[in-house]
């Protein structure tokens, strides 16, 4: 990223500000009008999410040998 | 209990299926395609230049041709025509990361170690058939959050800062994957082209963030 040129660093953050952009919308519409989420509907989301964190922790234990 | 289902219960459920299987199946030809045009930028030597043309192309194909198309055959050309640009964006990323110590391995770690995620929490999803559609805010609102501190990291350019990043995309997309999954599954998502890119797009930044939090972890990037 230090060796881009000033240029390129202003698309590349004004394309991302247009993801951020387009996205909000939606963003909205899932925090107002989607559905809300049980204590038990969290932890079945949340165990998978915690596997993956352990799994990726293994690949880099196993990649550092 | 009812021991039969309804017609119309079995025709829900028929329809759900046949999403499912017709976006794996697309899922599984358009990741092909990218491997080849990927391929293909690595072996013509794709200047990063180029690469981000692509990639900003397919992202313009998706928001502003695809919702004209994604209820015709011409969707297929799109998706096609997106995950090939896609797979073209990549390549001088995989160049780097190929070119350095043991790079082939790191490579191959990380996009065995995407289809091991993506299979996992996919299985998960399809078979648990619970709705996570409630962590759509969440998600979404993370994945804003995440642009904004991109951008900002553009010019900050902090090395623990992108760390961070990375991290945040591989846990925001693992999210993503049972979002998504359980959306076609219980009938949310009833277009196998939308439901395609959604996942597509979801496997593509696993990897990307995959790939650079095991370089980074090991101490090679």
């Amino acid at each position: 990223m230090e060796d881009m040129p000033l240029w390129l660093k202003v698309t590349t953050a004004l394309f991302l500000g247009f993801m951020a952009w387009r996205l909000w919308p939606v963003a909205r519409h899932w925090s107002k009008e989607g559905p809300k989420g049980s204590a038990d509907d969290w932890r079945a989301a949340i165990v998978p999410l915690a596997l993956v964190v352990l799994f990726i922790a293994l690949i880099v234990a196993w990649l550092r040998g | 209990m009812r021991p039969y289902a309804t017609t119309a219960e079995r025709a829900g459920a028929l329809a759900t299926n046949k999403v499912l299987r017709n976006t794996y199946l697309l899922l599984s030809l358009t990741l092909l395609f990218s491997a080849g045009t990927a391929t293909l930028a690595m072996v013509t030597g794709a200047s990063p230049m180029g690469a981000m043309i692509a990639t900003f192309g397919a992202i313009a194909l998706i928001w502003f041709v695809l919702p004209r198309v994604e209820n015709s055959a011409a969707g297929l050309g799109v998706v096609f025509a997106f995950a090939g640009l896609m797979g073209y964006g990549l390549g001088p990323t995989l160049q780097f990361y190929l070119a350095l110590p043991g790079g082939p391995q790191l490579v191959a770690t990380a996009l065995g170690g995407t289809g091991a995620i993506f299979l996992g929490l996919s299985a998960y999803a399809t078979v648990t058939r619970r709705d996570f559609s409630f962590m759509g805010g969440f998600l979404f609102v993370g994945l804003i959050v995440v642009l904004l501190a991109s951008i900002a990291n553009i010019f900050l350019a902090i090395p623990a800062m992108s760390l961070a990043i990375s991290a945040a995309v591989v846990l925001l997309m693992s999210g993503l994957i049972l979002f998504d999954t359980s959306r076609i599954v219980n009938g949310g998502e009833t277009n196998y082209i939308r439901a395609t890119v959604a996942l597509y797009l979801d496997i593509y930044n696993l990897f990307v963030h995959l790939l650079h939090l095991l370089a980074v972890l090991r101490g090679e990037d």
